[in-house]
């Protein structure tokens, strides 16, 4: 069996996980090329999760565009495995910063849903364009928390250890929120 | 120990299971509480509900794009810190003291790139800054500004984007002269790689977007979901779901949309085309050219290289590529080649381009030699 010192540490970092001062010499965010790939990586998620939160299209991408400014200049600072949170909780704070959002402007593209949808429950394909619009509606009325979590997990297809990691929660939190949206949505839909 | 199994049938969902619905979309349920959930009486409502969410999406979003403008910005700040920096270093040559811009980093975050750590350096230098007027009037700096805009973003998109694209992707496929290979990719999509290509991406971010780094050609069966993009460094090609080819080598990017929609964007990233099926667009030394109707529909990966109206030159490169050969051409000029060429045999392939063009050609080993 191969022995990990001191100097085979380099070789042996799929055994020891690296100390944090080595992981940020590796790979850090001052590194254009790495700080590239983390915008191509997130830009979208973190855009996404500003519209969740009640920003309309354009102003989720200035607030995004402002959150990986404020990485850059604080590229040093962050911790490329702290990234994640960092953006969500920056974005977040922006989003909170801007002037008061009265009404939640979530609007979602339509497509027909996938073909097996109609395995289930037959009569599904003829109430889906009237349902998706008061779906639209309800989610619109969810508690901010839960609608972000929800969204995240269903458009995203974030799974729910990737949510509590990027929203700084615990994964038992993440399906708490999740649980509950599903409730109140029924509820909010079917009038309870 | 509690028996809870006959309280799970019959309370509502979530009352005390307060994960319930969670760990179902997770397909993380037990046997057990899977049958109780599909007894619930609201369960229909809940399929119901998730499959009418399955047609719904959120608008797209063009991450070359939302990189283009944020390039610009950082371009910008990036001169402003420097005019800041130099006017601090002056002031420090006055004062014959030195400034610490930054309160010092731990040793281990200390950058080489120590020029960019200082776009942040701007309000930390000016309180010395300001007992001297140096200052430009605002008309001045309004300006300065545009003009820095117009001229870094420029060297700033060269900046960002000229650095070697396989340096951050931890999965990279590598063909050789007269290899194929195909390429599973983590959602399922297909990458075919012709000889001499490279494909490369990485896997732990895979999930946040869809995006590949090619040198060379491929054919791409990409799955319906977010923006699949192909980087190469002639420039980029994003898809939502479909078939397509890409051949990026020398200075030369060419695209056929095979199925579905394709867009094309230049490295500059000033220019875009969007692709329907069947037709096809090639950037050739920065300039781009749009072409109705599939000139050669990519076949390579069927085992013959086919071209409509292609430099000779380009044919015998791929050849060399298929074969592993060397071609020696006196002079080609500026001919070029309609037809295609078999992979299985170099013989058969040297004369199924020759003959045609009514070129002389001989096949000494590893060599082709092209009169």
């Amino acid at each position: 069996m191969k022995q990990c010192s001191h100097e085979t540490i380099q070789q042996c970092s799929h055994i020891l996980p690296l100390p944090p001062w080595n992981h940020s010499q590796l790979k850090n965010v001052c590194h254009e090329p790495t700080y590239r790939e983390l915008f191509y990586a997130h830009s979208r998620h973190v855009r996404n999760f500003l519209c969740y939160k009640g920003a309309a299209a354009s102003e989720a991408e200035d607030l995004m565009q402002e959150a990986f400014l404020r990485l850059w200049r604080d590229c040093a600072k962050v911790p490329i495995e702290k990234v994640k949170s960092y953006l969500f909780a920056v974005s977040g704070n922006l989003f909170l910063d801007e002037k008061k959002h009265e009404q939640v402007v979530l609007k979602f593209q339509r497509q027909a849903p996938m073909e097996e949808a109609t395995e289930e429950n037959p009569h599904f394909d003829l109430e889906t364009k009237e349902l998706q619009d008061r779906l639209e509606a309800a989610i619109a009325k969810l508690p901010e928390n839960q609608r972000v979590v929800f969204l995240m997990n269903r458009m995203d297809k974030m799974k729910y250890a990737e949510i509590a990691e990027r929203l700084d929660l615990s994964v038992k939190a993440v399906e708490k929120r999740m649980h509950l949206a599903l409730v109140e949505l029924r509820q909010i839909l079917k009038g309870i | 120990m509690e028996n809870n199994d006959h309280d799970d049938i019959l309370k509502p969902e979530g009352s005390d299971d307060d994960t319930l619905l969670a760990r179902w979309l997770a397909g993380d349920l037990s046997q057990a509480d899977l049958e109780a959930l599909r007894n619930l009486e609201s369960y229909p409502d809940y399929v119901e509900m998730l499959h009418a969410l399955e047609g719904m999406e959120m608008e797209e979003f063009s991450p070359t794009l939302a990189w283009q403008k944020l390039s610009l910005q950082l371009a910008v700040e990036a001169e402003e810190a420097q005019k800041a920096k130099e006017m601090a270093a002056e002031e420090v040559y006055v004062e014959g003291t030195a400034v610490e811009v930054q309160p010092p980093l731990p040793e281990a975050l200390q950058q080489p790139e120590a020029k960019i750590v200082e776009i942040g350096t701007k309000q930390a230098a000016n309180p010395t800054l300001q007992t001297v007027n140096r200052q430009p009037s605002i008309v001045n700096r309004k300006w300065l500004a545009i003009a820095a805009a117009i001229l870094l973003g420029v060297v700033g998109i060269w900046w960002f984007a000229g650095r070697d694209p396989f340096s951050f992707t931890d999965t990279d496929y590598v063909t050789k002269a007269g290899e194929k290979k195909e390429v599973k990719l983590p959602d399922g999509s297909v990458a075919t790689l012709n000889a001499m290509s490279k494909l490369g991406f990485t896997t732990s971010d895979w999930t946040d977007g869809r995006s590949v780094v090619l040198e060379g050609e491929a054919y791409f069966k990409a799955r319906k979901g977010k923006t699949f993009s192909v980087r190469t460094e002639q420039g980029t090609v994003e898809v939502v779901g479909t078939v397509f080819n890409v051949y990026a080598r020398g200075n030369e990017l060419e695209v056929k949309c095979a199925e579905g929609k394709v867009q094309v964007i230049n490295p500059e990233q000033t220019e875009r085309v969007l692709l329907k099926k069947g037709e096809q667009v090639s950037i050739l030394g920065g300039k781009m050219q749009k072409r109705q109707g599939l000139a050669s529909y990519p076949n390579w990966f069927k085992g013959e290289s086919t071209f409509r109206s292609a430099p000779l030159g380009r044919v015998f490169e791929e050849m060399e590529r298929q074969y592993g050969v060397l071609v020696l051409a006196d002079s080609l000029g500026e001919r070029t080649f309609s037809g295609k060429f078999v992979h299985g045999s170099l013989e058969k392939a040297v004369k199924m381009v020759c003959d045609p063009m009514k070129l002389n050609c001989e096949v000494k080993g590893d060599t082709v030699w092209v009169k």
